[in-house]
C-alpha cells in the first residue's frame, strides 16, 4: 500500500468543527477541549459558500484514534476529510461524481458514508 | 471543577461596573445545566413585583456544563422576565455558546439600564463596555459586519435588530448569523440599550477522563451514524431537517395551505427536486453529527438569481409554512 495522506474536499465541509474539537483533546497535557491546541483549523464563511478546513498534521501519530483512521476523519459527518492513498482518492472522486449525477443527495455527503438506497427500503425490494 | 468554568460575569450597565463571581457548587449540583441556574438566578433576584421594563429586571445568558465539548455542542439559553410577566426563554445553537465557555464564563447577568446604546466586548479576562452609537438603528447583519471589521473576524456576536431596539414585544436575539433566541428576550435587551455582546475566547473546557468521554461520544455517534442506524428519522432529519415535515404533512393532508382552506397541495414539495434545484453545500452548528441540518442554497433563475443564503431547521415553520404554503406559494 502507498503512503496514506490527508485529502480535503472543501465543497463538502459543513463547518461544524467536530474535527477541530475532537483533535484537541489528545494534544499535550491538560485534558481539555481547546480549539487553539488543535492541529486542524476550520475557517468558516458565514456569508459566503465555502468552509475550509486547514490540516497541519500527517495523520500517523494520532493520540486519540480508535481504529485505523485518525479521530478527525472518523468524526467528520460529511466525509470532507479523507485519509487514504493517492490512487484511492482518484477512485473515490470518480464514485462521488458518478453518484452526484444520479442522486442530488450527494451534494451534501459522500456515497461511502451514506448507504444509498437506504437499507430499510432495500430489504422490501 | 470540570465541565463548568465556574464563573458568573455580572455587568452593571448603569454604573458600568463589572464583577466576576464564582459559581456556587450547590447550584451546579442541584439545578443541572443552564436553564436551571438561569431560573434560580431569576427566582432569587427578580421578584414577582418587578416590572419587566424597570431597572430591576435582569437579562441572563447561560451555557451548560457540556457546552464547548462535542457531546454538549453549542446551546445557549437567554432568560429574562418577559414583557407578559412570565419567564422568557430563548435558546440558540451556533458558535456563540462555546466561545463564551472558551472565554472563561458560564453565565453573563446584565443588570440595570444604560442611558446610551452600548455593546460589550469580552476578550478572555478583558471585559469592556463600549459606546455603540454607530451600531444603533442597524439590522443584525450590519451590526455583525461593523463589529467584525473593528474587532476581528474570529469573534462571535449576539445582537438585536431594529425590532429589539423599538421594543417590539416578541423581539429576538440573533447569535452571529441565522441562529436566533426568541421569546421576547430581544425586547429586554433593547430596553437595557444593549446593542451587542461580542465574545472571543482562547481557553478550553476541562474534562476529567478524556478516554471515557470519547468512548461515550463514539457510542452516541454510532446511534446517529447513517450506516448503522435503524431509525428512519435520522437520515431524513440529517439531510432535510424541518423541511421534511412539509412533505410528511402534505401526504397526511394536514398542511396549512391557502389560508387554512386546504390540507394538501398537489405537487407541493419533492425532497429530491429541492436538493437538486436549490441546495449547494451542507452547513451545521458547532460539532453537529448530522451532515446537513442547515444548508447553503443558491437561487437559480428568476429575479433573485445568484442570491446565496443559509437555512436552518426553522425553514419549515417560518419560511416554507407561514409565508409559503399558507399563501399558496411553493417551489
Amino acid at each position: 500500500m502507498q503512503k496514506r495522506i490527508f485529502v480535503v474536499a472543501p465543497d463538502l465541509c459543513s463547518g461544524c468543527k467536530s474535527c477541530e474539537v475532537c483533535c484537541s483533546i489528545g494534544q499535550e497535557e491538560g485534558n481539555e477541549f481547546n480549539p487553539q491546541k488543535s492541529r486542524i483549523r476550520v475557517i468558516r464563511d458565514e456569508l459566503g459558500i465555502l468552509n475550509i478546513p486547514l490540516v497541519n498534521c500527517d495523520g500517523n501519530n494520532c493520540p486519540t484514534k480508535a481504529d485505523s483512521e485518525p479521530t478527525c476523519v472518523e468524526m467528520c459527518p460529511t466525509g470532507t476529510l479523507i485519509f487514504t492513498d493517492l490512487e484511492d482518492v482518484y477512485w473515490k472522486r470518480m464514485e462521488l461524481n458518478e453518484k452526484r449525477r444520479i442522486q442530488p443527495l450527494f451534494k451534501l455527503i459522500v456515497p461511502w458514508k451514506y448507504p444509498y438506497p437506504w437499507k430499510a427500503y432495500r430489504e422490501e425490494e | 471543577m470540570y465541565g463548568w468554568k465556574g464563573k458568573i460575569l455580572r455587568v452593571d450597565l448603569a454604573t458600568r461596573k463589572i464583577n466576576k463571581e464564582d459559581l456556587p457548587i450547590e447550584w451546579a449540583n442541584n439545578y443541572i445545566g443552564c436553564r436551571g441556574i438561569n431560573d434560580i438566578i431569576l427566582y432569587k433576584e427578580v421578584g414577582p413585583e418587578v416590572d419587566p421594563f424597570s431597572q430591576k429586571n435582569k437579562l441572563i445568558f447561560g451555557t451548560g456544563p457540556l457546552d464547548g465539548t462535542p457531546i454538549g455542542m453549542s446551546r445557549v439559553s437567554v432568560q429574562t422576565k418577559h414583557t407578559k410577566k412570565c419567564i422568557g426563554e430563548g435558546g440558540a445553537g451556533g458558535f456563540w455558546g462555546p466561545q463564551l465557555k472558551y472565554a472563561g464564563y458560564d453565565f453573563i447577568v446584565f443588570e440595570n439600564k444604560s442611558d446610551i446604546p452600548v455593546y460589550i466586548y469580552i476578550n478572555d479576562d478583558k471585559v469592556e463596555i463600549e459606546d455603540a452609537k454607530d451600531l444603533w438603528g442597524r439590522n443584525t447583519r450590519e451590526k455583525n459586519s461593523i463589529l467584525r471589521r473593528k474587532l476581528g473576524t474570529d469573534i462571535q456576536i449576539a445582537s438585536i435588530g431594529s425590532a429589539g431596539e423599538k421594543l417590539v414585544h416578541d423581539a429576538k436575539i440573533e447569535f452571529t448569523m441565522d441562529h436566533s433566541g426568541g421569546r421576547g428576550c430581544g425586547t429586554i435587551m433593547g430596553d437595557k440599550k444593549l446593542a451587542a455582546v461580542a465574545v472571543r475566547g482562547t481557553g478550553g473546557v476541562k474534562i476529567k477522563d478524556p478516554t471515557k468521554f470519547m468512548a461515550g461520544y463514539r457510542k452516541i455517534r454510532k446511534i446517529l451514524d447513517l450506516k448503522e442506524t435503524v431509525d428512519a428519522f435520522v437520515p431524513s432529519w440529517a439531510f432535510l431537517s424541518a423541511n421534511m415535515m412539509g412533505v410528511v404533512f402534505n401526504e397526511e393532508g394536514r398542511l396549512q395551505a391557502y389560508n387554512a382552506q386546504k390540507g394538501r397541495i398537489e405537487g407541493f414539495l419533492n425532497a429530491r427536486d429541492y436538493l437538486a434545484r436549490h441546495v449547494i453545500r451542507p452547513d451545521a452548528c458547532f460539532c453537529c453529527p448530522f451532515p446537513a441540518c442547515g444548508r447553503k442554497f443558491e437561487i437559480k433563475g428568476g429575479k433573485y438569481s445568484g442570491e446565496i443564503g443559509q437555512e436552518r431547521e426553522g425553514g419549515f415553520s417560518g419560511g416554507q409554512h407561514w409565508l409559503g404554503s399558507n399563501h399558496g406559494l411553493w417551489f
